[in-house]
């Protein structure tokens, strides 16, 4: 065996390696999942707040436990459909790390913060855009997907931009960005993992 | 030329595809037969028949199940498997490092 034949085959051992690691199945159909369902419980909360739907603060509040409800079994239904992963590795389990530590914060500002009034209903817009950017930036990252990296910036500057929004519009306006910058993503991705065919 | 012992090196391992199977089980806690087709570029009898060898000489174990009626394979490295492929890729390690040592003396003798 030659010098450079054994090179070879270490650099191919580490490039495969790196390759099997870092592979990622990003949950595509998880993105369009939550971001209908908070899509559709921000549209609502517009609609009753502006007055084009009957209700008041507690309406609000049931849709959003419905919402997260349907949010959690339709998860839950398609998780199952798809049984397991085609690889477990590093790269998968801590995307679905990154997405349990977006969620939780979540969860406990809109819940917790709010029932305390802690937290403006207005200010969770912009709050959910900076976590939601947060989560795709790492997933961009750890699957080695540049475009859902860079989605995150976008994400950041609709942060700030929520944050510029006044009254009620602002539920308007992230229901179409996460419809936008969530949903259409989610649904590329599942797309690219159906032609990966594993 | 320094000391290097070919007998050292592991048959079962030393084909381009069982390394290259070793090498992604070594980097994954499990692999679906897809995933592995996928990574090695392999067609389904070749994966195959490299995957009964080196189930044989003890290095991976698979779990056979339908799901939807469908059969699914799931590949594991064993503990057996991650030493030998330890130290398959250590003996390589070790030739480059002497054919380095080797060519360097050559060079001060010159």
């Amino acid at each position: 065996m030659e010098e450079s034949k054994a090179a070879a085959d270490l650099a191919f051992i580490r490039k495969i390696m790196d390759e099997s690691s870092s592979f990622a199945e990003v949950g595509g159909d998880q993105f369009v999942v939550w971001g209908a369902v908070t899509g559709l419980g921000m549209l609502g909360t517009w609609a009753i707040a502006s007055g084009y739907l009957p209700g008041n603060g507690n309406t609000i509040w049931t849709t959003w436990v419905v919402a997260l409800a349907a949010g959690f079994l339709l998860s839950y239904w398609r998780s199952r459909q798809q049984k397991r992963r085609p690889v477990s590795n590093s790269a998968n389990r801590q995307i679905g790390a990154v997405w349990f530590a977006v969620g939780m914060p979540m969860l406990l500002l809109f819940f917790v913060g709010q029932s305390y009034g802690l937290l403006r209903p207005q200010a969770i817009p912009a709050t959910a855009a900076a976590l939601l950017g947060t989560g795709i930036y790492l997933t961009g990252t750890l699957a080695r997907i540049n475009w859902l990296r860079n989605l995150a910036f976008v994400w950041w500057l609709a942060s700030i931009a929520l944050m510029l929004v006044h009254g009620a519009t602002v539920f308007l306006v992230y229901a179409l960005l996460v419809i936008a910058l969530y949903v259409l993503p989610g649904i590329k991705l599942s797309q690219m993992a159906r032609r990966a065919g594993v | 030329m320094a000391e290097f012992d070919h007998t050292l090196i592991d048959d079962v391992i030393h084909s381009r595809l069982r390394l290259a199977i070793m090498a992604v089980l070594a980097s994954v806690d499990r692999a679906e037969f897809s995933f592995l087709r996928r990574q090695v570029n392999a067609t389904d009898g070749n994966l195959g028949a490299h995957l009964r060898k080196l189930e044989e000489a003890g290095y991976i174990r698979t779990e056979k199940q339908f799901v939807e009626r469908k059969p699914r394979t799931d590949c594991y490295l064993t503990d057996a498997g991650r030493s030998a492929f330890r130290n398959y890729v250590e003996r390589l390690g070790s030739l480059v490092q002497v054919v380095k040592v080797d060519s360097a003396n050559e060079k001060k003798h010159e």
